[in-house]
Parts: C-alpha cells; sequence; structure tokens
C-alpha cells in the first residue's frame, strides 16, 4: 500500500497534500526530541541486532535517510555497541527475495535458493536478532534462517522498543507533553 | 570607456591561474594573483605524476611556480580571499583580505626548526589527511612561496597566549610574530580571471564504496598522495591499514560522476579514466616486486586525447586488466582485504578480492567557491561550474571577468593551461592601450668584471627531497666538490630549485665572491634558466654556470647501485667543475622585433587568432590556401550546446575583412621561411615577401571519407550512406528532408582507434548523439540507432547522452573482433551487428546511415612543418613544446600552433588555443625586442686558412666569406650556436662560445681523471 | 666510499656520450623519468647539436682513457639545425673507418638515432654499448703511458 501509493503519485505525478511517512522515522524524531524515552539497560547479554532494509520503504521508497533513521532507533534500543551493519546495506542492501507475491506464488525452491544470499549475508554478521520493519521480509527472514538452520530470532523494530521504554512512577512515558 | 587601468586580478593560484598570470605579465600588465591557501601550485602540486607522458607533476610545476613567485609584476597574495568587487570592465574595485601568516615572510628562511619543535600534530590537508603536519607548517616542500605559516585553529599559543610558543623560541630568525593581523587591500584592475579550480567529490555518502568504513578504500585523490615521493609513504606504495604493499589494486571509475542517482552529478569529470590508467602504469612501477594485479572497473573508457588512447593501449599490452563493470559494493574480507562485487559483461555476479580499492573520484565545484561566484553575480550552470558558451569559451556571464581551468567544466591540466592562455587573451584585448602602464621593470645589479679573478667556484649539491638523497650520497659529493680545483664553497640542499634556496644562493654568490657556479640537480633543460637568472641577480654573467645532472641521468637510472651512483655524481660534478672553469662570461644578445604577425589557414581557429591579434593593434597577415574564408567550420551545423555555426562564421568572416588590421589573402600558401622569432622572412606563393615577428600555424585537418577497404560500409556506393559532416550538411541546407524517415543507425569510431589510426578523434561520439537528437526532434517516431564502441561524451556534453537515453535512442556496442556488416537487400540497406547484451545478431534496416569517421591530419601539414622546423607526432598532427605545460607553443620560439592540426577538437577547444596562441604570440609582439642566442661561433683570425667549408656546412646562412680578408665571418644575429662550423673546420679556427674544444675536452678529461 | 673495493667487482667500462641537447639528451631524462635502469658506466657531455661533435673529440676521449664513446643526435630529419646529424654521420663514418686502421676495435665507438620520447631506446642502446664495450675489455691504445 505503502510503497504502490507513493510510486503510483511520483510516477504519474499526482499532486497531493500529504507526505508519506515511516512510523520509524517518526520513533527517531520522538527519540530525538525527548518525546520517547529508552534506555538500552535491559539488554545486559549484550544481544546482537542487525537489520533488514526493505526494498518498497529504501532503495525504492524513502532512501537512506529512513535507514538511518532505523539504525539509529535500534542503537538506541539495543545500544551502540550491540548493533552490527551488514554488507551492503541501506540503499545498496539485497532484496530478501520475498517480494513481488513470491511468498505466496509457489516456485518455493527458487525463492529460498535467492534468499541464499540473503541469509548469508545475515549469518555473516553473528547477530542473534534481526530486525525487519516489513512484514514480507519479516517472513522471508524467517523462513530463510528455518530452513537453512540459522540461529537469530526476526522480529519488527516494536517488540523491542518495548522493551526499552522508560516509563515514569505515573504510569506515562516519560518526558515532555 | 576611460583609459582601463593596466592591472590584472587573478584569483586561484593552480596551474590556470598560474598560466595566466604569467602570460600577462609577460606581456605587459601587473598582476595580483590571489591564492586561498598559504602556497600556490593548486591540485597539480598535489599529483604525482601526469598522463600521458608520465612526467614528474612537481618537477614540471617547480620552475612555473617559482617564475611566478619571483616575477616583479606578479603580487602574490597568500591566504587570502575576495571580500567584493565592484566597477566595470577597464576599472574594477576589488576589496582582499589577506589573513594573517604569523609568520614573517622576510624573515623566515624554511630551515624547518620551527615545525621539528611544534607540540601540536593536526590532519596535513595536502596529504587529503593520510598523515599530519604540525599547527607550524609548510604546504609541501616545493612550496611557493617557501615560508611557513601558522594554522590559527590548531596553534596552542594562538588558542591560549602563553601556554606554548616554542616555535618563536627556536626560530633562528625571530619570524614568528604571533601578533600578525588580517590586512584589507582595496585594488583597482581593469580586468579579473577566475581560476578557482575544483575539489575532489567525497564518496562518504556513496555507501557501496565503503569509503571512511573501510580502511584500505582511498580515493584517486588520496592515492596521488601515496604514490607521491613528497607523500606520506614517501614513495612506497603502502596501504592504510598495515602500510605493506598492495599487491591486487582495483579503481572504480565514475565514482561522483555521470550518476545522477546517487551523486547528483550528471556530468562527467573528463580526466579520471586517463588517471586511474596512469595509476596502474605507476603503481606497478612503484612496486618493489613489479608484480601488482591492476584492475579498472569502468562504464565507458574515455581516453579520447592526444596520446591517452595510445597509453591505454600500452597499459593493457602490460596486462593491466580493464573491465567494463558498474561495481555493486565493496565489502571488507578477512586481513583487511576488500571482496568487490560486480555483474560481468555476460550478466553474471562474481566477486573479486583486492587488497586495495581506489576510487576514482569526480570534479566538482567548492561551494565556498559558488558563494563568491554568486556575490560577484557571475552564473553557473546546472552543475555548478561557471556558465560559458562555445563561442565564448573564456567569457563568464560578466562583462570583464573571464574564466579558466575546472571552474568552467572538469578538465585536464593542458586544456586549463590552454584556457589560462585565452583568458589572458581577452583581458589584454580589453586593456591593450593599458599595456606597460603599470609594470616595473627588472633591473639587474651590473655584472662584475670576473675575467681577471681566478675561478672561485661553488658547487651546489640538491637532494631534490629523497628523488636524488635515496639514491646517492649527496653529502659525499659535497664532501667531494670542496676537494676540486677552483672550488670555494660546496653546500648541500633539499631543494636547489626552492625560492628560499635560491635567494640564498644569490646571497652565498655576492658574500663568498663565486665567479662561477655548478648546480648538481636535475637537467638543464627544465632548471637551467632559473639558476642562470639568480647568476645575474647576483651580479655575475649568466653563462658562468654549469649543471650536473645527477638525477635524471643518474639516481633514477641507477636506483638499485648507490655506490656507483655516487661515484657517477661525483664525476660528473668533476665534469662540470673543470668545464665552467674554461667559461666566460657572454654578451646577452637581443633581436629587434618585427610587430606582425603570420596566421596560416583562415578556419575558426586561424581567424579568431588574427582577430584576436589585430583587435591588440598588431598588423596580421592572414593567408588561406582555399578561395574562400571559413574552413573546415563552413561544414558544421550546430556545436553540442546547439548554437547554429553558420552564421557565426559569416560574423567571423565579416569582422575580419573589415578590420583594416587584417590582410587577407586567398589562394595562397608558403613557399620558404627563413629567420627566427621576432624576425622571420616568408616568401608567399603569390611571390611576396612578408617579414613578421611570429606564426601561428592553423591548417586544420580532414575528415576522413572510407572510400575502399575494412570501414567502407557501402560509403560512395549507396546514396543513404553519409559521414557526420555530409548529415550536417544536409541539416543546413533542409533539414525538413529529413523528417520522414524511418529508422537512422550510427557506426562510431569508423576510421578512429584502428590499427592505422589508432587514436580517439574526440569530437565524433558528441557530434554524432547531437545529430541523432536532432533527427529525434525532427521526427519523434523515428528508430535511431548508435553502433558504438564506447561513448566518450565528457565534461558537460555527457548531459546530450543521458537525453538521447531517455528520448530511446538504443546503444549497441561493438568491438574491431565483430564489426557491423552491411549490405544492400532488395535496394535498401541492411546492417547486421552482434549485441553483446542480448548475445545474438540483430539486422537492421536503416533509411540513413551515418558514419562518425576519423578526423585525420592534413597530408601537406609535413612540409609546413618542416619549413618553420616544428614537431610531428607519428600520428600526423603537430606536436607542441611540452604536452602538458606548453600546449600552443612549439619547440620554436615564435611558432604557435591551434586547432584541428594539433589534434580533434570542438569549435569551444578551437576558439580557445586560438586565443591561447594568440596571447602566446603577443607575449612576443608586445616586445620591441627579444633575447637572442649569446653562444655564437667565433672565428679566430689568425688561424682561419679561408678555406670556407664552414660557410657551406651552416644552414642558416650565419657564416661567410669576408671578400676583403678572405676570411670567415660570422653573423652572429644568424647564428644559432650548433657548432656544425666549429666541427667542420679543419684549422681549428673557430670555435663556440663556451662550448669550444677547450671546454668540451676539459670536461671529457675530467671524466677520466679518476680511473 | 672506496674505489680499490669496487674495481675488486665486477670491471665496468668508462664510456663517454656526447648527446645532443634537443634529441638524445632529453632522451636521456625521458629514461630517468620513466626509472629505466641501466648500466652506470656512460659519461655524459651535453652538446648543441651531434653535428658538434668532431673527430678530435672522440680522440680525445679514447686518448684521456675511454674505453668506448657514444655520439647520439635526433633522427634523420628531426634535427633542431635543421641538418647537423647528417654531417655527424658522414664524419662518423670516416672516422670509424680510421680507427678500425689505426687498431680501435669498431665496437668502441657508436653512433646512434634516439628522439626526446624514447626514453627507453636510450637506456637499451647505453645497456647494449656498455656490453659491447665490457667484451671488448680496456682501451689503453691510445692512451699515452707515462
Amino acid at each position: 500500500m505503502f510503497f504502490a501509493t507513493l510510486e503510483g503519485l511520483r510516477r504519474f505525478n499526482i499532486p497531493h497534500k500529504f507526505e508519506f511517512v515511516s512510523i520509524i522515522s517518526l520513533y527517531a524524531k520522538w527519540l530525538r526530541e525527548g518525546r520517547l524515552k529508552v534506555d538500552p539497560a535491559w539488554n545486559k547479554d549484550g544481544l546482537k541486532f542487525t537489520v533488514q532494509d526493505p526494498c518498497k520503504l529504501v532503495r525504492q521508497g524513502l532512501g537512506d535517510v529512513v535507514a538511518e533513521d532505523l539504525r539509529y532507533v535500534i542503537k538506541k534500543v539495543a545500544g551502540e555497541e550491540n548493533f552490527i551493519d551488514v554488507w551492503p546495506r541501506m540503499s545498496n542492501n539485497y532484496c530478501c527475495g520475498g517480494g513481488g507475491g513470491s511468498l505466496q506464488a509457489g516456485f518455493v525452491e527458487n525463492r529460498r535458493k535467492y534468499g541464499k544470499l540473503k541469509f548469508d549475508q545475515l549469518s555473516a554478521t553473528g547477530a542473534d536478532v534481526v530486525i525487519t520493519p516489513c512484514h514480507n521480509c519479516h517472513t522471508q527472514v524467517i523462513d530463510i534462517c528455518d530452513f537453512y538452520g540459522g540461529k537469530w530470532k526476526t522480529t519488527h523494530l516494536w517488540n523491542w522498543l518495548e522493551k526499552a521504554l522508560v516509563i515514569d512512577d505515573s504510569g506515562v512515558q516519560a518526558g515532555k507533553d | 570607456m576611460t583609459t582601463p587601468r593596466g592591472s590584472v586580478l587573478v584569483v586561484g593560484g593552480g596551474i590556470a591561474g598560474v598560466q595566466a598570470a604569467l602570460d600577462l605579465a609577460d606581456s605587459g600588465f601587473y598582476v595580483h594573483l590571489v591564492e586561498r591557501s598559504s602556497a600556490i601550485g593548486g591540485s597539480m602540486s598535489q599529483l604525482d605524476k601526469t598522463f600521458p607522458t608520465n612526467d614528474c607533476s612537481a618537477c614540471i610545476l617547480s620552475p612555473k611556480l617559482v617564475e611566478c613567485g619571483r616575477h616583479l609584476n606578479i603580487n602574490l597574495l597568500t591566504l587570502s580571499e575576495i571580500l567584493s568587487l565592484s566597477g566595470e570592465p577597464g576599472s574594477f574595485k576589488v576589496k582582499i583580505r589577506q589573513n594573517p601568516r604569523y609568520v614573517d615572510v622576510e624573515k623566515c628562511i624554511a630551515c624547518g626548526s620551527c615545525a621539528e619543535k611544534c607540540p601540536k600534530k593536526v590532519p596535513d590537508e595536502f596529504d587529503l589527511g593520510l598523515d599530519t603536519r604540525k599547527a607550524i607548517y609548510l604546504r609541501y616542500p616545493q612550496a611557493v612561496p617557501l615560508k611557513y605559516a601558522i594554522d590559527p585553529e590548531h596553534c596552542i599559543y594562538l588558542k591560549k597566549p602563553g601556554r606554548c610558543g616554542f616555535c618563536e623560541k627556536v626560530c633562528p630568525a625571530g619570524a614568528i610574530n604571533f601578533k600578525d593581523t588580517p590586512k584589507e587591500y582595496e585594488l583597482e584592475v581593469g580586468s579579473v580571471i577566475l581560476a578557482l579550480g575544483f575539489r575532489p567529490y567525497s564518496p562518504e555518502s556513496l555507501d557501496f564504496t565503503g569509503y571512511k568504513r573501510l580502511k584500505n578504500v582511498v580515493t584517486s585523490m588520496e592515492f596521488e598522495r601515496v604514490l607521491s615521493p613528497s607523500g606520506p609513504c614517501m614513495g612506497h606504495m603502502e596501504r592504510p591499514s598495515d602500510h605493506q604493499e598492495p599487491k591486487r589494486i582495483a579503481w572504480l571509475q565514475c565514482i561522483g560522476s555521470r550518476d545522477i542517482n546517487r551523486a547528483c552529478h550528471g556530468y562527467c569529470s573528463s580526466i579520471c579514466c586517463m588517471q586511474a590508467i596512469k595509476q596502474a602504469v605507476i603503481s606497478r612501477e612503484h612496486s618493489a616486486s613489479g608484480d601488482v594485479d591492476a584492475t579498472i572497473f569502468y562504464m565507458d573508457m574515455r581516453t579520447y586525447g592526444k596520446g591517452f588512447e595510445a597509453y591505454y593501449e600500452r597499459a593493457k599490452a602490460e596486462g593491466i586488466r580493464f573491465k567494463r563493470a558498474r561495481v555493486h559494493t565493496v565489502c571488507p574480507a578477512t586481513g583487511d582485504n576488500l571482496r568487490v562485487r560486480y555483474a560481468d559483461e555476460e550478466g553474471k555476479i562474481r566477486e573479486d578480492e583486492f587488497d586495495l580499492v581506489v576510487l576514482s573520484v569526480g570534479l566538482e565545484t567548492d561551494p565556498q567557491v559558488m558563494r563568491l561566484l554568486h556575490d560577484m553575480g557571475i552564473e553557473v550552470d546546472a552543475d555548478s561550474f561557471a556558465e560559458t558558451t562555445c563561442f565564448r569559451p573564456v567569457e563568464t556571464s560578466k562583462k570583464g571577468i573571464y574564466v579558466c581551468g575546472a571552474l568552467a567544466e572538469p578538465k585536464d591540466i593542458p586544456q586549463s593551461v590552454v584556457e589560462a592562455s585565452a583568458a589572458a587573451l581577452e583581458a589584454e584585448r580589453l586593456l591593450h592601450v593599458s599595456r606597460w602602464t603599470e609594470t616595473k621593470k627588472k633591473e639587474f645589479p651590473p655584472e662584475r668584471d670576473v675575467h681577471a679573478e681566478p675561478p672561485r667556484i661553488g658547487v651546489f649539491v640538491c637532494s631534490c627531497g629523497i628523488n636524488i638523497a635515496s639514491v646517492v650520497d649527496v653529502q659525499a659529493v659535497t664532501d667531494y666538490a670542496w676537494t676540486l680545483p677552483g672550488v670555494v664553497f660546496a653546500q648541500n640542499n633539499l631543494f636547489t630549485c626552492s625560492q628560499d634556496t635560491i635567494n640564498q644562493m644569490a646571497e652565498t654568490i655576492k658574500k663568498e665572491r663565486l665567479n662561477r657556479v655548478v648546480v648538481a640537480s636535475c637537467t638543464p633543460r627544465t632548471h637551467e634558466a632559473l639558476f642562470q637568472e639568480t647568476l645575474r641577480e647576483a651580479g655575475i654573467n649568466k653563462y658562468l654556470f654549469e649543471m650536473a645532472n645527477i638525477r635524471d641521468q643518474d639516481s633514477w637510472v641507477h636506483q638499485h647501485d648507490p655506490e656507483a651512483a655516487t661515484q657517477k655524481a661525483k664525476d660528473l660534478v668533476r665534469m662540470a667543475v673543470a668545464k665552467v672553469r674554461g667559461d666566460e662570461p657572454l654578451p646577452y644578445n637581443s633581436v629587434p622585433v618585427t610587430k606582425s604577425a603570420l596566421v596560416i589557414g583562415a578556419g575558426i581557429a586561424g581567424m579568431t587568432a588574427a582577430l584576436s591579434l589585430a583587435d591588440q593593434g598588431f598588423p596580421v597577415t592572414l593567408i588561406e590556401r582555399k578561395d574562400r574564408l571559413g574552413g573546415h567550420g563552413r561544414k558544421f551545423f550546430r556545436t553540442w550546446q546547439g548554437q547554429q555555426v553558420q552564421p557565426y562564421l559569416d560574423e567571423l568572416v565579416q569582422m575580419v575583412e573589415a578590420n583594416d588590421k587584417i590582410n587577407v589573402r586567398v589562394k595562397t600558401t608558403i613557399e620558404e621561411v627563413s629567420g627566427s622569432v621576432g624576425q622571420f622572412k616568408t616568401k608567399l606563393s603569390d611571390g611576396t615577401e612578408l617579414e613578421h615577428g611570429v606564426a601561428i600555424v592553423a591548417v586544420g585537418a580532414e575528415s576522413y571519407k572510407p572510400r575502399e577497404g575494412k570501414w567502407n560500409y557501402l560509403y560512395g556506393k549507396n546514396p543513404n550512406v553519409h559521414t557526420l559532416l555530409e548529415l550536417d550538411q544536409r541539416f543546413i541546407e533542409d533539414d525538413q528532408g529529413l523528417s520522414g524517415l524511418n529508422q537512422a543507425v550510427f557506426i562510431h569510431c569508423v576510421g578512429s582507434r584502428v590499427p592505422e589510426r589508432p587514436y580517439c578523434s574526440r569530437v565524433c561520439c558528441t557530434h554524432a548523439i547531437d545529430q541523432a537528437l536532432h533527427l529525434k526532434d525532427l521526427n519523434p517516431d523515428m528508430d535511431i540507432f548508435m553502433i558504438y564502441r564506447d561513448i566518450r561524451t565528457y565534461g558537460k556534453r555527457e548531459h546530450l547522452y543521458q537525453k538521447a537515453r531517455a528520448k530511446g535512442i538504443i546503444f549497441i556496442r561493438y568491438d574491431l573482433e565483430n564489426l557491423p556488416r552491411v549490405s544492400e537487400d532488395s535496394g535498401g540497406l541492411k546492417l547486421e551487428v552482434r549485441d553483446p547484451i542480448v548475445g545474438a545478431d540483430i539486422t537492421l534496416h536503416p533509411d540513413l546511415l551515418v558514419l562518425a569517421s576519423a578526423v585525420r591530419p592534413r597530408d601537406d601539414v609535413g612540409e609546413l612543418s618542416k619549413l618553420f622546423k616544428c614537431a610531428m607526432t607519428s600520428e600526423g598532427f603537430l606536436l607542441e613544446a611540452h604536452m602538458k605545460l606548453r600546449p600552443v607553443d612549439f619547440a620554436t620560439d615564435g611558432v604557435y600552433l591551434a586547432g584541428l592540426c594539433h589534434y580533434p577538437k570542438p569549435v569551444e577547444e578551437t576558439i580557445s588555443q586560438a586565443k591561447a596562441a594568440a596571447s602566446r604570440a603577443g607575449l612576443v609582439l608586445s616586445r620591441d625586442a627579444v633575447p637572442a642566442e649569446s653562444i655564437t661561433a667565433q672565428v679566430n683570425l689568425q688561424k682561419c686558412t679561408g678555406c670556407s667549408v664552414c660557410t657551406q656546412v651552416c644552414a642558416y646562412h650565419a657564416v661567410n666569406m669576408d671578400p676583403n680578408t678572405g676570411k670567415a665571418v660570422v653573423d652572429t644575429g644568424l647564428c644559432k650556436g650548433c657548432g656544425a662550423c666549429v666541427a667542420g673546420c679543419r684549422s681549428d679556427a673557430i670555435t663556440l662560445k663556451n662550448i669550444g674544444n677547450e671546454q668540451l675536452m676539459a670536461a671529457v678529461e675530467a671524466a677520466m681523471e679518476d680511473f | 666510499m672506496n674505489e680499490t673495493e669496487r674495481k675488486q667487482g665486477e670491471w665496468e667500462p668508462k664510456i663517454i656520450a656526447f648527446l645532443c641537447n634537443w634529441c638524445s639528451y632529453a632522451g636521456a631524462d625521458l629514461a630517468g623519468v620513466s626509472r629505466y635502469q641501466y648500466p652506470p658506466s656512460l659519461r655524459i657531455v651535453r652538446v648543441p647539436c651531434s653535428g658538434r661533435v668532431s673527430a678530435n673529440m672522440i680522440l680525445d676521449a679514447l686518448r684521456s682513457g675511454a674505453d668506448g664513446v657514444l655520439v647520439s643526435g635526433c633522427h634523420p630529419g628531426d634535427c633542431h639545425y635543421i641538418s647537423g646529424n647528417y654531417y655527424a654521420r658522414r664524419r662518423f663514418a670516416i672516422l670509424k673507418r680510421f680507427l678500425e686502421f689505426v687498431g680501435i676495435e669498431s665496437d668502441r665507438v657508436n653512433f646512434s638515432w634516439i628522439s626526446a620520447s624514447e626514453g627507453e631506446q636510450f637506456a637499451q642502446v647505453a645497456t647494449e654499448v656498455t656490453e659491447r664495450v665490457k667484451r671488448l675489455g680496456p682501451a689503453r691504445h691510445l692512451v699515452k703511458e707515462f
């Protein structure tokens, strides 16, 4: 939806009065403004995080800016030292191999063969957690992890944001407002 | 306009600014040269070698910088910036702020004690941060002015007075001045030349390169510093991570160029292909084992300049690998190595491992410069370069302000030098009535008469940084010099050619009362003039001087035998000392200048040059072999920027014909040339004898017509096969007549880049694409195919290529193994060619087949070059005096070249070159006399038997028999000092001053003394 | 530096090279610029033109103890002074015959054309001439012993 609408407006040059924002950029914005407070202290064991840059969101969608925001949020949540980036990354990252309907379209062997590239790339980081802010990537990354025997956990971003959230005594999220 | 000022402001002290300043100052104008950093030299001073001659960049640049720094009529303002500019052409007011150096330039002797003691280390911007310097620093070892400067950003004392101040304590000259303050100047000048150059693109934002994240990924400018002997690795090729010599190096082309997607730079940076090939070639020379595996990843290999294609071919033959691929990502591999992932030509993903990756970064305009241009009201184009047009290539949007070098478009050194001279010409044309009004005249002190003195010889032994000292034991050579007869002084210097050492040499000559000087350093071919002037400044005759070439002919050619090289250096010094002992002071001869010019060829180049001189008041004879003016330009439809050529040409012809200083002679050629600079005598085919001071050769070239052979493609056999110029002719006559075509095909490189004509014709890619775009405009439904080898739309011409792609023009690549095949098929044309992307043959049926055929030199250029004693390339183009720094001069003084006879080039470059040639010619014409040969033959009448062999061997008719005495006499005005008569004389009666048997045999005998 | 030590090693001939300023001397410079290595046997004397080199000078070199002589000028047709190299060539051909007649091996005295752009060629010629002279051993024929 997000990408289809965005690209449709762009390609046909349709005037519109709204802007496209990912929730990730909003998290980043709120963190920078101090409206959202997180503390990586929960990560006592030093769980290592890495990331998948969804094509539709980053490479074809909003570009490196949102990819940088994504990394910013993960580092805030999990601790600067617990983030391991992938090669290549951001706009230059590999496709997960699950998009464009291929998760639903059969040809499982082909999809997984393609996904091997993503599997190798993610394995090379040695991370415990792979953040995938896209449901398609999420499903594919889980699948290739299972299939090829990966050790990591595949999740969305908010699962960890919630763990790190600082809430003051009144039960209200700390910060202004 | 009231009487204009006779001075010019040049902004930017790189090679372009320096060249413009020298041209102006040498032809009667006072120049203020403003430079932002603490020394002039610009980007060229940071380069290691230059293509395609592999000349050492600093070595060829240094004499120009020194000349600039010493020039009486150049006011060098370093650490300076422009605050404001107002006024109009002929009278501009400029406010300049000179930032404090905190070092008194009058006192600093550049000994370096201050930097040694300074505790504050900061990244060295000259080495692009690969190394550190101190807070008090010299920009680079050969810097002009050779004076230290304190960096106020980092100086501990300036930040907190009283806390450091070591430099002040150790400076033996008392040159440190912490109380130095900014100075403001208000200058009045007649014209302004902007030569602000470029900055290398920073690839930090291009994530896929890994730059700044991976230690062994460097930019091409950083790699220049790595290779440079004065760089952070002292010329030992090392990679940053572990200081080991890389064995596998990859170059990635088009980083920040031809990239609208991520770098926002749509243009081609023009120089990077050649720079990468050069670095690959040089890296092999630097490698101790010589087995560097070099790979260049590229899109199109753009080796379009003079000598470039041959360089490319040589690199391929030497085993440098060229891979046509755009790299996906540079990834880390084990041991700080790098894994480069790319798709090969078959579309297969490949990964290769390298020890070092070099990013060939493009050129862009510095944002600070952009602000300055904006403040001055100078318009810039969409690529942030100063806006110019093809017919006015060095003029900015503001009258009286000119531009040259990479500020207007990315370009290489020779093209920048050409434009610098062209910009100087425009300023000269504007201000010519005020020539010599603001200049000062050089006064040398009277020369000491040394005839009666016994030889007191001083020997200066140069280390040339490490160029000599790393092989030759310079201290041993210096010590040895002291022992030679007549030597009363000897000294070793780090850089003998640096301004500081030169000044010191002048002082030493006076103090030690030296009457002969020997410099043991590089070659006299580049440095003799500089040292000779020093002798004059010190009050002795400049011919009491010799050089011993212990670098080019010793340390560089015996790198692995230091002992023998040191011995050879001693021998060479001994020989030079032996010869200089016999040298005598010689008179300074000069030749009066006939203040008129001969321009040969009335095409765009010739007419532009003629007008450029005539507008300054110099009479010009313009000759043309054909019956009308216009030359090759008559055949062109439009420039790549879209300006129509024919109306421009008509206007040019009108201006030439209306100018009463220009004498036009059509259907005229040259029969005979005699004389030399200042005093040429030329016999024309119509019988007239011309006297002129200079000559400009602009005889053009021809378009190759492939009537027979491999590149024929049915040309001349099928009426629908044209050359580019023939299609231009149809555009000029009736372009609408072409709108009914369905399919047009262009074949590129027809007769260029082939064994019999190995050079690239430079203009055809752009020309063909522009024509294709015009066809598309005439009929948007026309199918157009380009059958090409590499697309070479350099600089801003790249936008045309992008436009052509966007309009659906299809590009199919071929190579010499798979030539397109053209045949006739039921009356129409049929073209078959293998498409390497599809991997199959495709067949086309064009209504129009256009051959982008080569530009070839004219067959009769050889005869003309002989008349003027000019050299030619093996390809038949005329050869300039120096490929990099003297692009419009011939080795023969007083003769210049412009246009296609030099090399294929588009209209804008032809116009620049013609103006540059006029500027260079102006150096002679603006003077009443030019220096002439002092080393001439001399007859000893006692010995002469009057046999007249000498008169027969003299090629200049300079030796004649005196009918009264029956003995030989030499006309010193005509004598060139070749010595043919000396060697020919049977009675040992003729000698060449200072190159007589006495001096030469002294050198020969000295060479053998120690054995 | 110890002279005798060096001489204990392989014998290196001493060769006087008369190079014209415009072509061969520039070629020798280019050999340096391009870092082409050649034996350290040459002692270069710069002359304006190969046509400046007289028979007398070549003899002087041999008399002074040179083991070999090289004269090098511009290619035919390229002489900076129009025709000097032609005179040099003619003079040289005659001198060479004379030297053979008096007992000087013809390989000792060499002539070549090297242009300003032929750095590699220069290094090659220097190497070849050195090897040729080396094979002949030291020249003492014209040296006057006291």
